[in-house]
């Protein structure tokens, strides 16, 4: 057990089994105090490298993680102090070993529940090594204005509040870790505040006892009184009396032993701490405040006397002169999170993404305001799920229906086509579903599939602006473009597209206008006069019945309309429909396990 | 009783002794299966068999005991003070030393009858076995105890050549006779331990080697089991020369739960506080105790802290309960729900440090928890601590009739008060 002070305002420690927030906390009290460096200097999270991201003050700082002990120790060779938040079930074995590291000097233990023969071990290594063990089950400990472990103190506010940030005149020591917040928070209120505090745990066998902490406190020349919070159960206090029997401390000890309404109950009671079990008069919190009382410690009558007993002691140390009144200081504000500070309403920031389509924050999902129960409820389609999330509206049902068709027709044409092929090509190669879908779907253009956008707006523009067929295909072939959704390298006019005649027919059935598909096949009457190839395609066939859906609907403004076709949507249809048909082939040639494909010579031409 | 007994028969095991009582997840296991365990170790004790109904006592009567004249008819309850207890139907006592053929009489009195005892509180425990042991004829009773000490940081091997009485006594009248051998932690028993232990013991009849051995063995069951505790009183000699662990206390650590499976399975609900059960399964720290005013707090010190002052002040605690530093909502509730459900309860007061928790966050919960609670009894509610005023304003504003206090003090008071009216 060392015999003085523990830790300094350059005190690192490492820490074990990463935690968010207890990390942060200790780097809060840092910045807190105006420590120039971090008191983490690394953190050990078994199985993992690399760094954790956490605020120092304003700035983020990466503090390294390490996969072993060993490497943690040698990485941060002045690094003492090892903090444990491990579970209970392998804390023992971790404390070991961060034990035998030569560098490390403190072992706090946060783990409650640590069998009994292996913290004995512990102690028995320390004790034999001059190492300090505190713990198991505590919080930990504070040195006010110099380091801090873990959890110790709770939050900023509480730190503040107790006036932690900057040293007092106070040494204490406790059991419990939530009633050390209590007590810190009672010592800031009537003496210039804690020097140190230490929680030692709740256990029956404690890695340090209360009289070791008193008895270092006793060597350390800031400490000018102090205070000490037992509990009933155990012997530990009576080897604080030893000590002040025969003369160890001579400095003034207030101290209070809880658990007094044991002796209430006929039966023997433990109270949450595994130690703290009456057993016989000695272990009751009578019999060891009496002891105390008789050893020289000061002992109020009860617990509410004493923090009176408290401040009565400092009131009479400042008075002979060994307490000079410190000065205060403003400690920092520690920038808050900005989480929080939203939460809170202090702040506002600007989001950085918008989106109008979905929700998914509520107790369920919803499309376009439409709660995902009602879709189902409603027996809505896919071409429902189109029209809310693409359009942002409830379509007539005509009108999914025929979106429904398009995805339908569009889904596959065979194993040739250059979206097809291209997918193949990628999944023999022996890549994953996505790499297979997208090589496919890359193809996708101008030249394939990618034609109803263009097809709708140069039929929309010519019907529009009252051009005949004739203007508007010479018109086009002025300026050399071909006419988008016209021509078809197999299918004539003597062998229509079986799809645009599918299409055609719906929408003469359902669709209350179907003016730009009449245009649509004006132009085709005129564009087969000129060749026999230039049928009207899939690509202009459902490019002018969407036409006719967006303006026959009665859904959609002329202003929709032509954001619609101006941002291109129609090309999306092919994309989601083309979709289902490239994972098809994905599938289909990972099934049969084809192998790479290599196209062969004898199909290339080999030409200078 | 225990003079009686000890001049009656040879007392076998008692696993269930004082220091049992109901305690929040604390192990405690019957006298049969602390004997079995033992023997399991190849420790010498009297031969006993645990039966449940008549048809099993009147088989273990002929099978295991077929040349006894005399047996021994022991309740199984977990709480000391059997042998002087009484059975709601007018029986008395849960310990017996009868003739064979009495055996399944006396233990049809017992079996499923409610057992009161000095321990058991006025409610008395369910007798679910009998355990049916041999009758010893002893000859020299000894001392003898494993613990874990404080100042070897290790396994402490207490003997004593007298046995029979509490080692305080043994203490007081025979110092000299005690000794103490403490085990290296690291190294484990050594033959010169065992050794130094048995010339301490100082068998008069039993075998020097014989009896190295089962030292050896109970210190191997104290370090496998994880044992706190492991108290052979009187470990006897019997006429036949044999050493017997004729009664034992054997405590195990709670903390070793984990990787003591068999251990803690042994466990026996029927026994236990049914309000401590189903604390257990919220996960809140909960003794059950006999005041008027229910607790409800953050963190066992403080938890302490607030009985100790409600005492100050006159009134009783009903309970300790801890909801741990950091209590969900739904522990709140749940710890609501067991307070209210007991009768005894006439007041309740929450007592909360916002040392890592906020107040605001714990005010919110207490305000949801009564929503759901129907509270009968006025709550006294101190709260202290990170954002304190923001949980008081919680509390104001959710119109429900609390009892604010200012301090610790100042809630303790009220909480009396309250409940005294």
């Amino acid at each position: 057990m060392a015999t003085g002070q523990l830790f300094s305002r350059t005190t690192q420690a490492l820490f074990y089994n990463y935690k968010q927030l207890p990390i942060q906390r200790m780097l809060d009290f840092d910045f807190l105090c105006g420590r120039e460096t971090p008191s983490v200097a690394g953190i050990i999270n078994p199985g993992a490298e690399g760094f954790q991201k956490l605020f120092f003050g304003q700035e983020e700082i990466a503090i390294p993680v390490h996969s072993t002990i060993e490497a943690a120790c040698t990485a941060h060779p002045t690094a003492d102090v090892f903090i444990n938040f491990a579970s209970f079930r392998s804390a023992a074995a971790s404390s070991m070993a961060a034990l035998k590291q030569p560098t490390i000097r403190v072992v706090a233990i946060i783990a409650e529940g640590v069998p009994m023969s292996d913290t004995k071990q512990l102690i028995a290594y320390a004790r034999s090594n001059k190492k300090v063990v505190i713990g198991p089950a505590t919080v930990g400990g504070i040195q006010a204005g110099a380091f801090k472990i873990g959890d110790t103190a709770g939050t900023i506010d509480n730190i503040v509040q107790c006036k932690l940030y900057r040293p007092g005149s106070v040494g204490f020591v406790s059991k419990s870790g939530g009633m050390s917040n209590e007590m810190y928070n009672t010592i800031a209120r009537v003496t210039d505040g804690i020097y140190e505090g230490i929680a030692i745990g709740g256990d029956v066998f404690p890695g340090s006892t209360l009289s070791d902490h008193i008895l270092r406190f006793n060597n350390i020349p800031q400490v000018k009184m102090m205070v000490v919070l037992g509990e009933l159960g155990g012997r530990d206090e009576y080897s604080l009396v030893e000590a002040l029997k025969q003369g160890k401390v001579n400095k003034p000890v207030v101290a209070w032993v809880c658990g007094t309404c044991a002796r209430l109950f006929k039966s023997e009671v433990q109270f949450g701490h595994a130690g703290a079990k009456s057993g016989g008069e000695m272990e009751s919190a009578q019999g060891k405040n009496q002891a105390l009382r008789d050893a020289g410690a000061i002992v109020p009558t009860s617990y509410e006397a004493f923090e009176a007993m408290i401040k009565e002691t400092f009131d009479k140390l400042v008075e002979q002169g060994k307490i000079t009144p410190l000065k205060e200081v403003m400690p920092p504000q520690i920038p808050e999170d900005l989480n929080s500070a939203i939460k809170s309403g202090k702040v506002r920031a600007p989001t950085h993404i918008i989106s109008t389509i979905s929700d998914d924050r509520g107790e369920e999902p919803c499309y376009a305001g439409v709660p995902m129960s009602s879709i189902v409820e409603r027996g809505y389609g896919v071409g429902d799920v189109i029209s809310l999330l693409w359009f942002k509206r409830s379509l007539p049902r005509y009108c999914t229906h025929f979106i429904e068709i398009c995805i339908m027709l569009c889904a596959d044409h065979g194993p040739c086509v250059s979206g097809a092929h291209n997918t193949i090509v990628t999944a023999r190669a022996g890549k994953d579903l996505v790499s297979s879908l997208v090589s496919g779907l890359l193809t996708i253009g101008p030249r394939f599939g990618g034609a109803i956008d263009d097809a709708a707006r140069y039929f929309k523009d010519a019907y529009d602006r009252g051009l005949t067929p004739y203007e508007f295909v010479e018109g086009m072939k002025k300026k050399g473009i071909r006419v988008p959704g016209i021509g078809h390298r197999i299918k004539r006019g003597d062998n229509r597209d079986k799809r645009v005649e599918l299409l055609q027919r719906f929408a003469r059935t359902h669709f209350p206008s179907v003016k730009y598909m009449e245009y649509a096949i004006q132009v085709e009457t005129y564009t087969l006069s000129k060749a026999n190839n230039l049928v009207l395609n899939v690509d202009g066939a459902i490019g002018s019945l969407f036409l006719d859906l967006l303006a026959g609907s009665g859904m959609f403004s002329k202003q929709e309309i032509d954001e619609i076709v101006e941002i291109g949507y129609l090309n999306g249809l092919f994309v989601l429909a083309r979709s289902i048909g490239l994972i098809g082939h994905t599938f289909d040639q990972k099934r049969l396990k084809q192998p790479l494909y290599r196209h062969p010579w004898e199909d290339v031409l080999y030409t200078k | 009783m225990r003079g009686l007994m000890n001049k009656l028969v040879s007392r076998s095991l008692s696993v269930a002794g004082k220091w049992q009582q109901q305690q929040l997840r604390r192990l405690n296991i019957h006298e049969y299966q602390g004997a079995d365990l033992m023997n399991k170790y190849g420790i010498n004790v009297p031969k006993g068999v645990a039966v449940s109904t008549i048809d099993e006592v009147k088989e273990a009567v002929k099978s295991a005991f077929p040349n006894e004249n005399e047996l021994v008819v022991k309740s199984q309850i977990l709480a000391g003070g059997r042998g002087l207890g009484t059975f709601q139907n007018g029986f008395k006592g849960g310990v017996h030393i009868v003739k064979a053929d009495q055996v399944e009489d006396i233990a049809g009195k017992m079996l499923g009858q409610i057992l009161v005892t000095k321990q058991t509180g006025p409610q008395g425990k369910v007798v679910g076995k009998v355990y049916l042991c041999e009758k010893l004829s002893l000859v020299n009773e000894m001392y003898f105890a494993i613990t874990l000490d404080r100042k070897t940081a290790g396994p402490l091997i207490i003997a004593c050549s007298k046995g029979g009485t509490s080692i305080e006594d043994l203490a007081e009248k025979y110092p000299d006779m005690i000794i103490k051998v403490p085990v290296d932690v690291f190294k484990g028993i050594t033959d010169e331990d065992a050794a130094r232990v048995v010339d301490g013991l100082a068998p008069k009849v039993a075998d020097r080697n014989d009896s190295i051995e089962q030292v050896k063995k109970l210190y191997k069951l104290f370090c496998e089991r994880d044992c706190t505790l492991l108290e052979i009183n009187p470990l006897a000699e019997t006429s036949s020369n044999q050493l017997v662990a004729a009664d034992a206390k054997l405590n195990f650590d709670d903390n070793a739960a984990f990787r003591q499976k068999e251990i803690f399975a042994l466990r026996d609900p029927s026994q236990e506080d049914p309000r401590e059960v189903a604390a257990a399964k919220a996960d809140l720290n909960y003794i059950g105790l006999d005041g008027e005013i229910g607790c409800m707090v953050n963190g066992a010190g403080l938890a302490m802290a607030t009985m100790d002052i409600i005492k100050f002040h006159g009134g009783t605690p009903a309970n300790f309960l801890d909801v741990g530093g950091n209590a969900s909502e739904g522990q709140v509730v749940e710890a609501f729900k067991i307070l209210t459900s007991d009768d005894k309860v006439k007041a309740i007061l929450v007592n909360i440090f916002g040392g890592i928790m906020k107040c605001d966050v714990i005010a919110s919960g207490i305000v949801n928890a009564a929503k759901q609670v129907a509270l009968k009894v006025p709550v006294v509610v101190r709260l202290e601590g990170t954002n304190v005023d923001q949980g008081k304003r919680i509390l104001k504003e959710s119109g429900m009739t609390l009892i604010t206090a200012e301090d610790l003090d100042d809630a303790a008071e009220k909480a009396v008060k309250a409940a005294s009216k």
